[in-house]
């Protein structure tokens, strides 16, 4: 792969992950949503998802599931508002390389 | 080595981390290996490498500095400093307990140079900061002497205001509009004093206090940078 992720986009991508659910979502799911887009080793997760709770943009509540409890987390308002602002970033952003990308190939 | 050595081996990794840190970073990796499946430890636990990694992640997480550093490819995330040879060969050499590495310390001759340039700087800034420590002694003294000043003019125009008063009692029996005069402005001065006698109040309640508060926090200022650079 010749693109990089960055810690932007990765903490864009786990609130897009998480926001699908409305009642919050647990570690393992995150990750293996997240490894749909992008291939990220299990150990980077946890950092991210700390890193997006201790700025108040996930929660994380506790629920019983299968006689243990499981960690959920959700996005909060602040989240939400995170997320959008990274959405239009990234449409502007992805929008501009397209048109470059695709200009190149007009002049062939 | 399987889910509950990793787990047991984690927890030591993370004895520096608060006690809240720990608990939910140990509990999310052990929802983990809950959620993935018996059938999926195997795989889990090669994916996340070893305890060291995970716990080397976390600390660098917490470390709001690192946030920069590495970068996540398609291919997973990448950071010089874990393909780097020494990490690798940290990782491999277990008997080191510590994550990082010691802070260098400096070897003998540097020391020494570090004092004879001490040595070398008294004489330039030896006298530099002796002025310095006198003009501040100047300018405390003379705002010493400032607050001296007003409260004993405080007193004497309470003092100055009560004889006027008396004396102006006693000229009124002779001279009745002179003596009513004088004990006016006897009353006059002893307000004026009553003013300044609070002023006094003031500084010595509110503003001496805030000053030797504001004093100790400037000598304090270097530590707390130090501290907070630790």
């Amino acid at each position: 792969m010749v693109f990089n992720t960055g810690a932007a986009l990765l903490d864009a991508i786990v609130l897009a992950v998480v926001s699908k659910e409305a009642d919050g979502t647990y570690g393992y799911k995150i990750t293996q949503d997240v490894r749909e887009a992008i291939d990220i080793s299990e150990s980077t997760l946890y950092p991210v998802l700390r890193r997006l709770q201790k700025d108040d943009c996930l929660s994380v509540y506790d629920q019983e599931f299968g006689g243990r409890n499981r960690r959920y987390y959700k996005v909060t308002q602040k989240g939400v508002v995170q997320l959008n602002l990274y959405r239009a970033e990234w449409k502007a952003y992805s929008n501009k390389i397209s048109k470059i990308f695709g200009g190149n190939d007009l002049n062939e | 080595m399987n889910r509950y050595e990793f787990m047991r081996e984690l927890e030591i990794l993370l004895s520096d981390l608060s006690p809240q840190e720990r608990a939910d970073a140990l509990s999310y990796y052990n929802d983990y290996f809950d959620d993935a499946g018996q059938s999926n430890e195997e795989n889990v636990l090669k994916e996340l490498k070893s305890p060291r990694e995970v716990s080397d992640k976390i600390k660098d997480g917490l470390n709001e500095a690192s946030k920069n550093q590495g970068s996540f490819t398609e291919n997973g995330y990448t950071d010089s400093r874990y393909t780097h040879p020494d990490f690798m060969a940290n990782t491999q050499n277990k008997t080191s307990n510590s994550p990082y590495p010691t802070p260098k310390k400096l070897s003998g001759w540097q020391i020494f140079f570090i004092i004879l340039l001490a040595l070398i700087a008294i004489p330039i800034f030896g006298p530099i900061a002796f002025g310095a420590i006198s003009v501040i002694f100047g300018i405390v003294l003379t705002i010493i002497c400032i607050v001296l000043t007003i409260t004993i003019l405080a007193f004497a125009l309470l003092i100055l205001g009560v004889v006027v008063f008396v004396v102006g009692i006693v000229t009124m029996f002779s001279v009745p509009f002179a003596g009513v005069l004088t004990s006016g402005v006897g009353i006059i001065v002893f307000a004026l004093g009553i003013l300044l006698g609070l002023f006094t109040i003031w500084i010595y309640a509110k503003a001496v206090p805030a000053c030797i508060r504001g004093f100790v926090a400037l000598c304090r200022l270097p530590f707390k940078n130090r501290r907070k650079m630790a």
